[in-house]
């Protein structure tokens, strides 16, 4: 079957919401209330967000087995050099376009799952990708996304048979792009795609209410059908595009991220994370990983281009104090060939590994590197099912029952650690932040999230536009780590204000928008 | 210009009034409904005018003259210019760039240009269907001759025979450098071509092993790009003349006999006319019909002409069940719009790069299975960008912002009213419900349309020179592009 098929097997969304539901629209403005809440309950934040190779990333030209001879016969043309390889142990280490990633793996955030495929593999990249991200057997097909599933499991439709989104402020998923993933296919609409949160914004308040009709019958025919599907995704990008916005607005990237897909990508997720969103799983992807020819130029820009990006994306991560409720989980359809080709590149293979990064991970190696003599003709054979590492997530990470999503009992590795993580207090702030408010524009009060390094003595205060100060929210001395002020704004005239947090050796400022 | 009939009103209106009945058969009907279906399918819909022309001939007659071919002469100068690049400099080489960039611009704009040229299109849409079909992308083959060479040879084939067809499509140097060909040598294979022959081209993943692809691939190796014309050769030199075993056959099998295999094989029909029967009548094929045409297609020896004639001409093409089944892809619904409302001098860049944002770039498909199609062409982002494109069309913008060149779809709503020859409001709500859109609309969203027209106008004053008509006219037509059901063909 192809995606093409199975995208049209997609059930009928019957009866849902025909008339966009215009409380959303008020939602918009958000509030303390839902901030606070989500901070509050820090185990309902945990996020995963998935980096997606296209094309078929090459593993051992990226986890590379550095002491093995074997790989070096192999590839006469295209194998690293030992001396050039980041060792991270005797046998294994990174190509040196990862280096950025270097760090996270000694500090023991970064984990490599050695040797992931599945049985009986199949080499076409579409079938493949579908093999993913269905969590499918080689040949039985699912029809549903993994991630599909389990949204609709954890968020069934009620009787109208709309999903029960709760309190939510956001799409269960976001994926970063202009289609959505296989892996979210499910029940129903579960995730939003954009390429930028305030254009998506603007595109759909421009759409508006289109369909202001009756609600339909249940569809009768293939159009009435394709017509009910249209409207449910038009209803769904009505009801999240005003929570996408404000959480865009209500944050800042802490760093400045490389100007390159993936890293924009990223950026655009620590943003949304960052600013309250509720959802649970973000999707980023980046393509050209089928190296069929001249390989190693365009292998290295590809391998720069992702270590830079999760490097930036981490240390955004911790700057904002959101480090310990984000995972990473990067994968690619299949690994390629042992041996290269006559092109200077590789063709289609097997099993590769799997990075996983985050604080709540277990740092190190899981599992031994497949054997290089030991082959399925010429193809690695794997050591870990992908659908172990999807078990791995869904019990570890957000302590679902895996087997009711991928149908049967996938055994788990020990890969997060989520004893230590979340519950614990933030991660120490690695420097000084002050975050944008929350919400902005606000009325009456509103919060800043801010860190120190180290305890200091330190001022926070409210000037106005002439640059007198109206207020003081804190001063005196503070512990290291993060914090939160609120100022409530109550008597004082709509406007802007600047929040200024000062210590000695630095001055933080922050714009924010009092509207009455 | 009299009135359109208006049959058609009451049929839209009866099947959504009573949506259980009986499907429509069409058997005894040919008007302008099923004129305007089968020229939205076969070409990018129709102007009122042509609409009336077309439903006045026989439908049989319309279906030859939409098989009829035409073979344009070459546009440009530059295609026959050779790419060779050896020995170049630095400087030669960033003008070749900014040169190259500009003749795929060209090159673009003139193919919708001719997209958009008359009612009898089917060869030039057959062109997006096989360029989706047999893919390269313009990242991995850049040069400008060999992408219009490929362009041209979709062209010569697009409605002939298929054997041939997939003959010429292997040795072009476009597919040659996209999938690797000019790299797959005796000795040292590449099989990324063979294996998509198989898997996406020719059979469809199922009905060959990886031995197949690898004995394929063999056969298929030695092909290289004469650089001194832009054509492609076999050099003997890196060809593997051994003996070959492919789907049970064992010989000295060239790359040619690799593809008359391939025709050998019943999955081949079905899996050629699965596609087209998706794409032309419905994305969920009647595999029935499909397997009839595929016996049709076998005993004609895989000409492509019978098989469409065969659809164009069955009364299912044009029942309920398969009118409005598809979603537009991005060129359809861009070019639709501009026919539709007989906007044919156009800013053809424009409609080249709104199509690219919401999704299809001609000589840009994704990856080398093509556009996904149906579903795939929407999501929250992409619907709202649909419905952007349709308001900007009407009230005038563009949905690229970037690189502003041109002046955007224009098109003369006044002129467009007035074409329908009345002076009602609510007459030409209907109207325009029946030439815009595929299916019918309920009573309370056709209400909003219309007081988008009479906006407080009482309907007895209302007409097309009552004051502060125009803004009233393109608020009413905005909404109507913004329907979902103006997605839907």
């Amino acid at each position: 079957m192809k995606r093409r098929e199975f995208i049209q097997c997609m059930l009928p969304v019957a009866g849902f919401p025909l008339v966009f539901p215009m409380w959303s629209v008020a939602k918009t403005l958000g509030g303390p209330s839902e901030l606070q809440r989500f901070l509050d309950t820090p185990e309902d934040g945990r996020v995963l967000v998935l980096i997606q190779l296209s094309g078929g990333n090459d593993g051992l030209n990226t986890v590379i087995p550095y002491s093995d001879d074997l790989y070096y016969n192999a590839r006469p043309n295209l194998a690293v050099p030992a001396s050039q390889v980041i060792g991270l142990n005797d046998d294994l280490g990174l190509h040196p376009q990862l280096a950025p990633l270097r760090p996270l793996f000694d500090e023991g955030r970064l984990a490599i799952v050695q040797g992931v495929g599945y049985p009986n593999p199949n080499r076409s990249h579409f079938k493949s990708t579908d093999i993913w991200l269905t969590a499918s057997d080689s040949d039985d097909l699912q029809d549903t996304g993994w991630l599909g599933r389990y949204f609709d499991l954890i968020a069934p439709p009620d009787a109208e048979g709309n999903p029960d989104n709760g309190d939510s402020f956001g799409p269960p998923a976001i994926q970063i792009g202009l289609t959505s993933s296989l892996a979210l296919l499910g029940k129903n609409p579960k995730g939003i795609s954009l390429t930028d949160p305030l254009a998506f914004y603007n595109l759909v308040n421009r759409q508006g209410d289109s369909h202001s009709g009756e609600p339909t019958p249940e569809p009768q025919t293939p159009a009435e059908r394709e017509l009910a599907f249209l409207r449910s995704t038009a209803a769904a990008a009505f009801e999240y595009a005003g929570d996408i916005r404000t959480a865009a607005d209500n944050s800042t990237n802490s760093v400045e991220y490389p100007d390159e897909s993936l890293a924009q990508q990223l950026a655009i997720v620590a943003k949304l994370i960052a600013g309250g969103l509720t959802t649970r799983v973000y999707i980023v992807s980046i393509k050209g990983f089928d190296t069929h020819a001249s390989q190693v130029n365009r292998h290295e820009t590809l391998l720069q281009a992702l270590g830079n990006a999760i490097a930036t994306f981490q240390q955004d991560l911790d700057n904002l104090g959101i480090a310990d409720r984000v995972v990473g989980m990067v994968f690619s359809e299949f690994g390629r060939r042992i041996r290269e080709n006559a092109s200077l590149g590789t063709d289609h293979g097997t099993a590769a590994p799997m990075i996983f990064f985050g604080n709540a991970v277990k740092g190190g190696f899981h599992g031994p590197h497949p054997s290089l003599s030991d082959t399925l003709g010429g193809d690695l054979k794997h050591i870990h099912d992908f659908r172990q590492l999807y078990a791995t997530v869904l019990e570890q990470w957000f302590s679902f029952d895996s087997q009711q999503v991928l149908g049967a009992a996938f055994p788990t590795l020990s890969l997060l650690d989520t004893t230590t993580s979340v519950k614990d207090a933030p991660a120490m702030p690695s420097e000084w932040f002050l975050s944008q408010n929350f919400p902005n524009p606000f009325n009456p009060s509103t919060s800043l999230r801010y860190g120190l390094p180290e305890s200091s003595e330190i001022d926070i205060a409210v000037y106005n536009m002439l640059g007198r100060q109206i207020a003081t929210l804190f001063r005196g001395r503070q512990s290291a780590g993060q914090h939160t002020v609120t100022w409530d704004a109550s008597g004082h005239a709509s406007g802007v204000y600047l929040i200024q947090l000062r210590s000695p050796g630095v001055k933080l400022t922050r714009t924010v928008q009092l509207v009455k | 210009m009299k009135n359109p009939s208006t049959e058609n009103i009451a049929y839209l209106r009866g099947r959504r009034k009573d949506s259980g009945a009986k499907p429509h058969t069409g058997i005894d009907t040919w008007g302008p409904a099923q004129a305007r279906h089968l020229l939205r399918r076969t070409g990018f819909s129709a102007t009122v005018q042509e609409v009336e022309t077309v439903a006045a001939l026989p439908r049989d007659q319309v279906v030859e003259l939409l098989l009829t071919e035409e073979f344009p002469d070459k546009p440009f100068a530059w295609i026959d210019e050779p790419y060779n690049p050896r020995g170049w400099t630095r400087e030669q080489r960033q003008q070749w760039q900014a040169t190259n960039r500009e003749r795929l611009r060209e090159l673009r704009d003139w193919w919708f240009r001719r997209l958009l040229r008359g009612p009898y299109n089917l060869q030039e849409k057959m062109l997006v269907f096989w360029h989706g079909h047999f893919v390269i992308e313009q990242s991995n083959v850049k040069v400008a001759q060999y992408m219009y060479n490929y362009q041209a040879m979709l062209r010569r084939n697009a409605l002939g025979n298929f054997g041939t067809f997939v003959k010429e499509m292997y040795k072009e140097p476009a597919m040659l450098i996209y999938l690797n060909g000019r790299e797959n040598t005796a000795g040292n294979p590449n099989e990324n071509f063979a294996r998509e022959l198989l898997e996406l081209f020719t059979m469809g993943i199922g009905n060959y092993t990886e031995a197949d692809i690898k004995e394929a691939a063999r056969a298929l190796t030695g092909w290289r790009i004469r650089r001194e014309d832009n054509s492609s050769y076999l050099d003997l030199r890196r060809y593997d003349a051994d003996q070959k075993t492919f789907l049970g056959k064992s010989g000295y099998f060239t790359g040619d006999h690799i593809i008359d295999i391939i025709l050998e094989q019943d999955a081949t029909a079905l899996f050629i006319c699965r596609k087209i029967y998706s794409w032309l009548v419905n994305p969920e094929p009647d595999e029935a019909r499909v397997s009839e045409l595929a016996t049709l297609f076998r005993s004609s020896g895989y000409e492509i002409k019978p098989v469409l004639r065969s659809i164009l001409n069955s009364d299912y093409f044009y029942e309920t069940n398969n009118v409005g089944a598809i979603i537009k892809p991005p060129i359809q619904l861009v070019l639709d719009t501009a026919r539709l409302f007989d906007a044919t001098d156009q800013d053809f860049n424009y409609l080249s790069r709104a199509s690219a944002v919401l999704g299809q770039e001609l000589f840009s498909p994704p990856n080398v299975a093509g556009w996904p199609g149906q579903r795939g062409w929407i999501s929250p982002l992409l619907l709202a960008t649909r419905s952007a494109f349709g308001e900007l069309a009407i009230k005038g913008g563009r949905i690229d912002r970037k690189n502003y060149r041109g002046t955007g779809l224009s098109i003369d709503t006044m002129q467009f009213a007035r074409s329908f020859g009345t002076d009602s409001a609510r007459e030409l709500i209907d109207l325009w419900e029946q030439h815009l859109l595929t299916i019918g609309i309920d009573d309370v969203t056709r209400e909003n349309l219309l007081n988008l027209l009479l906006e407080g106008a009482e309907e007895g004053d209302w007409s097309l020179n009552y004051p502060g008509v125009e803004d009233r006219v393109k608020n009413s037509l905005a909404q109507f592009l913004r329907l979902p059901e103006f997605q839907l063909m």
